[in-house]
Order: structure tokens, then C-alpha cells, then sequence
């Protein structure tokens, strides 16, 4: 009896399961990377709104700074509503609608590490509950 | 005496030009007096040098000369965001000392003489590779604003084309087959070729970032090395804003565009 081999005789050895599961692997590689990137960019984008400035110094000037540097106009949750607001306008929305205590606790959870995806869900959870 | 002889010069032209040209090296060697003792005045006032010897230097920074000193004052203190001693790691975690293979970290003494050598000459740019957010709000003087981000994932992305010319990097167009096998044999110096470009009069860049925690230059540097920029022609300031800052250092905000 003639051993059939090749591309054919593969696929069909293969568990239609773990042919699934890889290719699923092979999809999601691509969009974590990104996700990875522009987790990384939203993470530098607020330390960013963290920094105070100088206002008494004029653009295009060199600064030597003095005793007592400028502190950053807003809070680090302020700062956190702020790119909630300018990213994820509809997210933001539910958010402002949240009681402040709610609302503390969602900074509080995104400020303990949780990813922005992590704390949109919340948000909309808490918002769900809360009608 | 000295216009006597001018005026004697009215009749006698060459004895004027003599008497013109005495009264003139007076004036040069008078202002050169002046101009020195002005900045040796200046060096005297500055207590906390850069390095012994050398009190302040001067670059340009948006066409103006920018005076870069450290802060003369011991007792001072820094404060705001760069006083900080921590972030979340990660991201923001510690970097190693070295970027990449063959990449050259270097200090401050190092930029110092890169201001005054490569940067000042135009063979070097010294490259602030954080988001513009960042660079707006103050960047080393003489820094240009190259953002990490800028630099495509693809090498064939035609965006490199305008991103490496800036560098002075050169397209090499159709490169024969007989001159690639010579230089992949090494019978032919390859030097600073690949086979898209010719890196051999590129600048030598200077990148840094927000400091020894910040990713954003080592991004850069890795993006440049991945398009093959020669990694001889690339430093990595490691210090960055935030030790530029601890030391006192003069800062620049940047003109709006």
C-alpha cells in the first residue's frame, strides 16, 4: 500500500483544534505589538502632563532654573481624565456620569498598573450597576 | 602725530595707507583687549565651571547663541518633575549602561565637546528623540527634535528617504551585481554602504531622551541601526534631561513653529 505524503497529508494529520489555535497565535502577534506600542505612548503622554513649566520664561529661551521650579498646573488624576477625554471621548462620557467615589477608584486601579483597556472596562461596568 | 602723518598723506598716499593701517591694528588690538578681559571678567564670576577651565560654552539653538553654564548657586536644589527618583517600572525601568553594540554612551564632558566640535563644524546633530510633547517643554540648547516615533518599521518605507538625507546619508540607486559580490568578498570597501545606502559622509548623531529611564532614544537608536546608520556614528546620552537637570545645566524651550 502506496504512504501518501505531503501538504494534503499534513493538514489532515493536523487537529482542526490546535490549526485553529495557531493561527489565532498568528493574529493576535501583530495587534499586541501595537497595543504594547501604544501603551508604551500613552504611558510617556502622561508622565508628559506631569511636567510643570516656567511660565515667567519666554518661548524661545534658555532657562537656568531657580530655587522652587514651576509645579504642574494639574493633578496626576486630572491628568488621568484628560487623556481619558482626548482618547476615549465616548468611555469618558460613562465616566463623568460615575459618582466621585466610583470615580476615585478607577483612578485608583489605573494608577495601580492596570492597563487603559482594563479600566474602560470598569468604567462601564461600574456605570451598568450603577443605572 | 598720528595725523600729521595723515595729513602729510594727503600729498604722500603711501605714508597715509601706513598711518591708516598703524591706526587700525591700534583699534583691533584695543577691542581684542577689551573683548578678553570682558570674558575673563565673566569666567571669573563663574564659580562652578563645566569643567576646570571651561566656564560656559556657546551654541546655536534656533539661530540665536545660547550660553550653556551650570547653576552658580551651591545651595540650590532641584525640584519638579526630574527630582523625582522613581516611576512605574516598567515602563519607565532602569537602562543598561549600553544601548546596542558598538553604540558609545557617553557623559556630559563628552556632549561638551561635541557642542564644540562635530555639532559646531556640522558633521554632528545632537537629537532630542522624545515626542514633541516632551521637546516643547524644554530640551538641551542646539537639539533638534527627531522623534522616535517617526521612524517606519519598514526599511523599504520611502519616509526613510527624507529622514536619512537630513542625516546626510545617500541613496545608492541601482547598485551593479559585480560591485556587490566585490564588496561582500571584501575585494571592494564596503565602508559605510548597504545596499539601499551610503552612510560614509553621514553625521554623527547624538540622541538622548527623558534620562536613564526613559526608552524613547534607545528606540531611536535601534530604528537607525535597524536601517544600518553605522553604529560608529551613533552615542547615546544616557544622562538625558533629567541628570542635564541635576547638574544644573541651562535648559531651552524651543520656539513654536
Amino acid at each position: 500500500m502506496a504512504h501518501y505524503s505531503g501538504p494534503a497529508h499534513l493538514v489532515r494529520s493536523v487537529s482542526p483544534k490546535w490549526l485553529a489555535l495557531s493561527l489565532l497565535s498568528l493574529a493576535l502577534i501583530e495587534p499586541a505589538t501595537a497595543l504594547a506600542a501604544d501603551d508604551y505612548l500613552h504611558a510617556i503622554e502622561v508622565e508628559a502632563n506631569k511636567v510643570g513649566t516656567e511660565p515667567e520664561v519666554a518661548t524661545g529661551s534658555p532657562t537656568t532654573p531657580g530655587p522652587g521650579g514651576a509645579e504642574t498646573p494639574s493633578t496626576p488624576m486630572q491628568a488621568f481624565e484628560k487623556q481619558l477625554e482626548d482618547r476615549f471621548a465616548g468611555t469618558y462620557l460613562f465616566y463623568k456620569r460615575l459618582p466621585p467615589g466610583a470615580r476615585e477608584e478607577i483612578y485608583r486601579q489605573y494608577e495601580g498598573g492596570a492597563s487603559i483597556e482594563d479600566v474602560r472596562r470598569t468604567i462601564m461596568s461600574r456605570f451598568l450597576h450603577t443605572r | 602725530m598720528l595725523m600729521n602723518e595723515m595729513l602729510e598723506g594727503v600729498l604722500q598716499p603711501r605714508r597715509c595707507f601706513t598711518a591708516i593701517r598703524r591706526a587700525g591694528a591700534g583699534l583691533v588690538l584695543a577691542a581684542a583687549a577689551v573683548a578678553t578681559t570682558a570674558w575673563a571678567q565673566d569666567a571669573d564670576s563663574i564659580a562652578i565651571q563645566l569643567v576646570e577651565g571651561k566656564p560656559f560654552i556657546h551654541v546655536l539653538a534656533d539661530g540665536e547663541s545660547v550660553k550653556i553654564q551650570r547653576i552658580q548657586d551651591p545651595n540650590y536644589e532641584l525640584t519638579g518633575y526630574f527630582a523625582r527618583t522613581g516611576r512605574k517600572c516598567p515602563p519607565f525601568c532602569i537602562h543598561p549602561m549600553h544601548v546596542a553594540p558598538g553604540v558609545e554612551t557617553i557623559g556630559e564632558v563628552e556632549m561638551f565637546e561635541f557642542m564644540e566640535g562635530p555639532m559646531r563644524d556640522g558633521d554632528g546633530l545632537l537629537i532630542d528623540a522624545r515626542t514633541p510633547q516632551w521637546y516643547e517643554k524644554g530640551t538641551i540648547p542646539g537639539a533638534r527634535n527627531v522623534p522616535f516615533t517617526i521612524f517606519p518599521d519598514n526599511p523599504k518605507d520611502r519616509a526613510w528617504n527624507r529622514i536619512l538625507s537630513d542625516f546626510g546619508a545617500k541613496p545608492r540607486g541601482d547598485v551593479g551585481q559585480v560591485e556587490r559580490t566585490l564588496e561582500e568578498w571584501g575585494l571592494m570597501d564596503a565602508g559605510f554602504k548597504t545596499e539601499d545606502w551610503d552612510f560614509s559622509e553621514a553625521k554623527e548623531l547624538v540622541l538622548f531622551c527623558n534620562g536613564p529611564a526613559c526608552d524613547q532614544s534607545p528606540r531611536a537608536i535601534k530604528a537607525l541601526l535597524g536601517i544600518g546608520y553605522p553604529a560608529e556614528k551613533l552615542k547615546y546620552y544616557r544622562g538625558g534631561m533629567q541628570i542635564w537637570d541635576l547638574w544644573g545645566l541651562t535648559t531651552y524651550i524651543p520656539k513654536k513653529q
